[in-house]
C-alpha cells in the first residue's frame, strides 16, 4: 500500500508541474504573462 | 535611520561595455525588467552607496532614440517612468565610448535634452590610449554640463567615483541640453509640442518636448501611430504641415543630424586630442586576416568546424564521469527501496534515474558549445560572422541582422526568435522566425550525439573522423532546408523590399573570463534546472505510461511460467542429488554448491576487472588466460576438497544457473508484453504503420510521440522505454549499448545506421518544441504561424527521414 | 555623380549628400555620415559585399545598394 501511495504521490506532483506548464505557456503565448526568460535560457545569446 | 532611494537608467550604444558596468554596479543582484509588449531585455539591480540604494535600469543598446518600432521606443518610454512595473528614473548613467566619442555623444545629445540629472560614464579609455587619443575629462564635463567618470569595469576603476557623482548630482535637479536647431525647426517643435499636450486626457499622459521633436523629424513610428489613433486625421494634418514648415524643402534628418554633429565637433574639437590620424589600429590588423577575402572565409569555415569537432572530442571524458557519477548514486538510491517494491523501484530506477541521468550527460556539451559562443561573442567577432554572411543571407531576402537570430537559433531559437525584433522590416522578421526553428538547437545535440556516438564507426577522414562530419552534416540539413522555405515565402505571401544593412563593427577585444564563466555557469545552472523540473516530470509521466495499465493476464502466464521453469529446476536438482547418493539437505553437498558459487562469482568479476582495466588487445587477452588458467587450478582445488560432493554439486549449481537464465528470459519477455499492451506502447502500435518506411518500430515511435513537448526528452524516453522493454538489464551499461543491443521482433539489430540517420534527420527538422511555438504565437501575434510552421516542419520532417531510410537502406547502411 | 558604392577598397571621399528612403536616410545620418564627413573603405566582405568603411573613427558595415545612397567626391 505504501509504495502505491509513493508512486502516486510522484505521479501526481509530475503531471499537476507539467500541466502548470502547458498552462504557462499558452499564457505566455497569448501575452498574458512574462514568457521566456532570456538571461536564464540555457541557449539565449545576447542579441544586441 | 531612512535609506536614500534613487532609481537611474543606463542608456549607452551597444559596444560600449554598458553592460560590464552594469555588472560592476549591481553585482549578482539583477532581475530582468517585465517590459509588455516588448521584447528587447533591460535588467534592474541595486547600487547601494552609503547609505543610499539605487535601482539602476539597463536599458537596450542603441545609437538613437528615433524609433520605428516599438522595441526603440520602449527607452524614451522608460526614460519617462511610463512602463508599468518599472520606476521612473530620477537621472540617467549614459556611456560613452572614448575611443568613438562623436558616434556616442549622439545618443547622449538626445537624452540630455531631456533634461534629467546625468552623470557621463567614459569606458574604453585604455583602447583610446592605445590610439593615442587623449580626452580633457573636465572640458567634456563644462560642456555637458554633466559629471564625466572615467570607468574601467573589468577592472573596478571608476566604479566608486561614479557611484559618488551620481549621489551628488540627483540632489539638483538636472537642466535641459539646448541644442542649437533652427528658429522654425524649434518653433515648428513647440507648436507640435503643443498639439500633442492637447491630446494628453485621450492618450493618458503628458508627452514630453523632445517627444515632440521625434514626432516631427521621424514623421512615423509607435508615438506616431499613439498620436494619430486619437488625434485622427486632424493631427495628421497638423503633423503634416508643421514638418513641411520646419524642412521648408529640406530634410528634416539631414537638419536634425547636423545640428547634433555640428554640436558635437565643437565639443570634441576642445576636448579631445588625437594623434591618431591614419594609424593603423590593432583591430585593423586583425580584421586584415579575419574578413580577408580567403583567410577569413577559411578561418570562418575551420572556426565553425572546430566548435562541433571539439563538442566531441573534450565532452567524452566528462561524459563518462558523469554518467559514472549519476549511476553510482542511483545505486545508493534503489538500494533504499525495499525488494517487494518492484514498481517503487521501476520508478526510481527507469524513470527517475534514467531519465533525468541520461539528459544531465549532456551538460559538458553544451558549455563547450557555450564557451565558444560566448568567447567570440566576447570578442567581437560575431558582428565580422554577419559581415562575412550578409552577402549569403541577401538573396534569400533577408541580411546580416537575420543572421544573428538565426545563429544563435542554433543554441535555442527562443531567444533566437525574440532576437528578430531588431529586424525592422516585417516582412523580413517573419520570414526570420519562420526560419529559426530549422537552424539545429543545443536540445538536438544530444539526440545527434547518442545516435551519431552509438552508430556512426568512428573513421578518420583527413584531419576530421566520421562522427564530427556526419554532426556537421546534420547541422546543415536544417539549413539547407531552411533555403528554399526563405525563397519561397520571400518570393510569395512575404516579399518586402531589401532592408537597411548598417552595422558597427566593433573593436576586438580580449574575451574577460569572469564575463564568460558568468555565461558558463548561467546556462549551465539553467540547463540543470531544465532537466531537475520539466524533463524530470515528463520523465516520470512517460514511465507512468509505459508502466500502466499492466495487464493482469500477461503477469499471471509469466508467473506460471516461472513457477513451471522453477519446479522443473527443483526436480533436477534433486534428482541429481539422489543419482549421487545425497540427501537434498546434505550438508557437504550445499557447502560445495557455495564454494562453487562464490569462486564463479570472484572469477566473473575478476573478468570485467580485466576488461576495464586492459585497452591493449594482446594485453587484455594475455590476462584473461591467465584468470581462466587460476580459475581452473581453484576449480581442481575445490574438487580436491570437496572429493564426491564436487561432481554433484557442480551439476546443481549448472541446473540452477540455466533455470536462472530461463526466468530471466521470461521476465524480458513478460516486460515486454507489459510495455506492448502500455498506454505508450498502444501509441506505438497506433502509429507503427505509419513510421514503417522511415525504418522505425513502434518503441521508435512512441518515444517520438513522447517528445514534441519538447524533443530532448526523447533521450530519457528511450531510456525509459529500452530498459523496460527488458532489452538489457545491466544499470552499468549506457543508453547507446542499449540502444547497439535492441532487437527488432525477428531479433535483427533493430537500430541500423539507417536507421539512426533516419531519426536524426527527422528530429533536425521537426517543430518538436512547445516552447518555441508559443513565442511564435506570441511575436506574430497570431496563431496562423506556429501552426503553419507545425505542420509544414512536421510534414518535412517525415518525408525528410523516409527519404533518409530508403536511401541509405539502399546503399547498405 | 560618384557614389560610396562606386569606391575601390582603399580610397578616401568626402560625403556631399545622403539620399533614399527616409528610414535608411535617417539611419544614415545618426552613424555619422553626412554632409562634409571624410570616410574610407577599407574593404569590400570576400563575396563583394557589403563594404566595411572607416567614419569617425570607427568601422561601420553597409551594403553596396545603401552605399548607392552617398553620394561623395573623392579626396586625393
Amino acid at each position: 500500500m505504501l509504495e502505491y501511495a509513493i508512486v502516486a504521490t510522484v505521479l501526481v506532483v509530475a503531471a499537476v508541474f507539467a500541466a502548470w506548464r502547458v498552462w504557462r505557456t499558452l499564457r505566455v503565448s497569448q501575452g498574458k504573462a512574462q514568457g521566456h526568460d532570456c538571461a536564464k535560457c540555457p541557449a539565449a545569446m545576447k542579441v544586441e | 535611520m531612512h535609506a536614500d532611494r534613487h532609481t537611474v537608467a543606463l542608456l549607452g550604444n551597444p559596444n560600449t561595455g554598458k553592460s560590464s558596468l552594469f555588472t560592476a554596479l549591481t553585482g549578482t543582484r539583477q532581475k530582468i525588467a517585465n517590459f509588455p509588449g516588448v521584447t528587447v531585455e533591460a535588467k534592474l539591480g541595486t547600487a547601494k552607496f552609503e547609505n543610499s540604494e539605487i535601482t539602476i535600469i539597463d536599458l537596450p543598446g542603441t545609437y538613437s532614440l528615433a524609433a520605428r518600432s516599438p522595441d526603440e521606443r520602449v527607452a524614451t518610454e522608460a526614460l519617462l517612468g511610463r512602463v508599468p512595473g518599472t520606476p521612473r528614473p530620477d537621472g540617467v548613467i549614459i556611456v560613452l565610448d572614448a575611443s568613438n566619442l562623436e558616434r556616442n555623444l549622439y545618443l547622449a545629445t538626445q537624452v540630455l535634452e531631456f533634461g534629467l540629472p546625468a552623470v557621463i560614464a567614459l569606458t574604453m579609455l585604455d583602447v583610446a590610449q592605445s590610439r593615442g587619443i587623449t580626452i580633457d575629462v573636465e572640458t567634456l564635463g563644462k560642456q555637458l554640463n554633466a559629471t564625466v567618470v572615467p570607468v574601467n569595469s573589468p577592472q573596478g576603476k571608476g566604479i566608486d567615483a561614479l557611484k559618488a557623482a551620481l549621489h551628488r548630482t540627483l540632489h539638483h535637479p538636472g537642466k535641459a541640453l539646448v541644442v542649437p536647431f533652427a528658429d522654425e525647426f524649434n518653433r515648428s517643435v513647440d507648436d507640435l509640442h503643443g498639439a500633442v499636450c492637447d491630446l494628453s486626457v485621450k492618450l493618458g499622459f503628458k508627452p514630453a518636448r523632445p517627444e515632440a521633436l521625434r514626432l516631427l523629424v521621424d514623421g512615423a513610428g509607435p508615438f506616431f501611430d499613439e498620436c494619430e489613433q486619437v488625434g485622427g486625421a486632424a493631427f495628421s494634418g497638423t503633423l503634416q504641415k508643421l514638418r513641411e514648415r520646419a524642412a521648408a524643402g529640406r530634410s528634416l534628418a539631414l537638419m536634425e543630424a547636423q545640428a547634433r554633429y555640428g554640436l558635437i565637433g565643437g565639443w570634441v574639437a576642445q576636448a579631445r586630442t588625437s594623434d591618431d590620424e591614419g594609424k593603423r589600429t590593432r583591430t585593423d590588423k586583425v580584421d586584415a586576416v579575419l574578413t580577408n577575402k580567403v583567410w577569413g572565409t577559411l578561418i570562418f569555415i575551420v572556426l565553425m568546424l572546430l566548435v562541433f569537432q571539439s563538442i566531441y572530442a573534450w565532452a567524452g571524458p566528462l561524459m563518462d564521469g558523469i554518467e559514472a557519477g549519476v549511476g553510482a548514486l542511483g545505486g545508493l538510491l534503489l538500494a533504499l527501496v525495499p525488494n517487494d517494491m518492484p514498481m517503487l523501484h521501476s520508478l526510481l530506477k527507469d524513470g527517475v534515474i534514467g531519465g533525468v541521468g541520461g539528459v544531465l550527460v549532456f551538460l559538458p556539451q553544451i558549455l563547450i558549445l557555450f564557451l565558444f559562443i560566448a568567447i567570440l561573442e566576447d570578442l567581437g567577432y560575431m558582428s565580422r560572422a554577419a559581415f562575412l554572411m550578409d552577402r549569403v543571407m541577401a538573396p534569400l531576402g533577408l541580411n546580416g541582422r537575420s543572421f544573428i537570430p538565426l545563429l544563435s537559433s542554433f543554441a535555442c531559437a527562443i531567444p533566437g526568435i525574440m532576437g528578430t525584433r531588431v529586424i525592422e522590416d516585417r516582412n523580413t522578421r517573419l520570414t526570420t522566425i519562420f526560419l529559426a526553428p530549422f537552424m539545429s538547437c543545443s536540445a538536438r545535440l544530444p539526440v545527434y550525439t547518442l545516435f551519431i556516438a552509438a552508430f556512426v564507426p568512428e573513421h578518420g577522414i583527413g584531419p576530421f573522423n566520421l562522427q564530427g562530419l556526419v554532426l556537421f552534416a546534420m547541422y546543415w540539413v536544417g539549413v539547407l532546408f531552411a533555403i528554399p522555405t526563405a525563397l519561397v515565402l520571400k518570393r510569395g505571401i512575404l516579399k518586402s523590399k531589401i532592408t537597411p544593412f548598417l552595422m558597427e563593427l566593433p573593436s576586438y577585444k580580449m574575451p574577460r573570463p569572469k564575463a564568460v564563466a558568468r555565461v558558463l555557469v548561467e546556462r549551465g545552472g539553467a540547463f540543470i534546472k531544465r532537466a531537475g523540473t520539466i524533463i524530470f516530470a515528463v520523465a516520470i509521466i512517460v514511465w507512468a505510461l509505459a508502466w500502466f495499465p499492466r495487464d493482469g493476464a500477461i503477469l499471471d502466464k509469466h508467473e506460471a511460467a516461472i513457477a513451471a521453469s522453477e519446479g522443473e529446476v527443483a526436480e533436477r536438482v534433486a534428482t541429481i542429488a539422489k543419482d549421487a547418493g545425497f540427501a537434498g539437505d546434505d550438508a557437504a553437498l550445499a557447502a560445495a554448491i557455495t564454494d562453487i558459487q562464490e569462486l564463479t562469482a570472484t572469477h566473473e568479476e575478476a573478468l570485467a576487472a580485466a576488461e576495464k582495466e586492459f585497452v591493449d588487445e594482446t594485453e587484455l587477452e594475455a590476462a584473461l588466460e591467465q584468470r581462466s588458467a587460476a580459475f581452473t587450478a581453484a576449480l581442481l582445488e575445490l574438487k580436491r576438497r570437496h572429493g564426491a560432493a564436487f561432481e554433484p554439486a557442480q551439476a546443481i549449481y549448472t541446473a540452477r544457473t540455466e533455470g536462472d537464465e530461463a526466468v530471466a528470459v521470461i521476465e524480458k519477455q513478460r516486460d515486454g508484453e507489459l510495455l506492448a499492451g502500455s498506454f505508450l506502447g498502444m501509441a506505438g502500435h497506433a502509429i507503427e504503420p505509419a513510421v514503417k518506411p522511415l525504418g522505425w518500430d513502434w518503441r521508435i515511435g512512441m518515444a517520438a510521440i513522447a517528445s514534441f513537448p519538447a524533443r530532448e526528452v526523447i533521450i530519457a524516453s528511450l531510456g525509459t522505454i529500452f530498459n523496460l522493454g527488458g532489452e538489457e538489464d545491466e544499470e552499468s551499461e549506457s543508453l547507446r549499448h542499449v540502444l547497439v543491443d535492441a532487437k527488432d521482433r525477428e531479433g535483427n539489430p533493430l537500430f541500423t545506421l539507417a536507421t539512426a540517420l533516419s531519426i536524426m534527420v527527422f528530429f533536425a527538422l521537426c517543430a518538436q518544441c512547445a516552447a518555441t511555438l508559443a513565442i511564435m504565437r506570441r511575436e506574430t501575434n497570431s496563431w496562423k504561424w506556429p501552426i503553419a510552421s507545425f505542420v509544414y516542419m512536421t510534414s518535412l520532417a517525415y518525408m525528410g527521414a523516409l527519404v533518409t531510410y530508403q536511401v541509405a537502406s539502399a546503399l547498405g547502411a | 555623380m560618384t557614389t560610396l558604392a562606386d569606391l575601390a577598397v582603399g580610397a578616401s571621399a568626402r560625403v556631399i549628400t545622403v539620399t533614399g528612403q527616409a528610414a535608411l536616410e535617417q539611419r544614415i545620418l545618426e552613424m555619422g555620415v553626412l554632409p562634409g564627413v571624410l570616410l574610407k573603405v577599407v574593404r569590400q566582405a570576400p563575396l563583394g559585399d557589403p563594404i566595411e568603411i572607416k567614419v569617425m573613427g570607427y568601422s561601420l558595415s553597409l551594403r553596396r545598394s545603401e552605399a548607392a545612397c552617398i553620394e561623395v567626391e573623392v579626396q586625393a
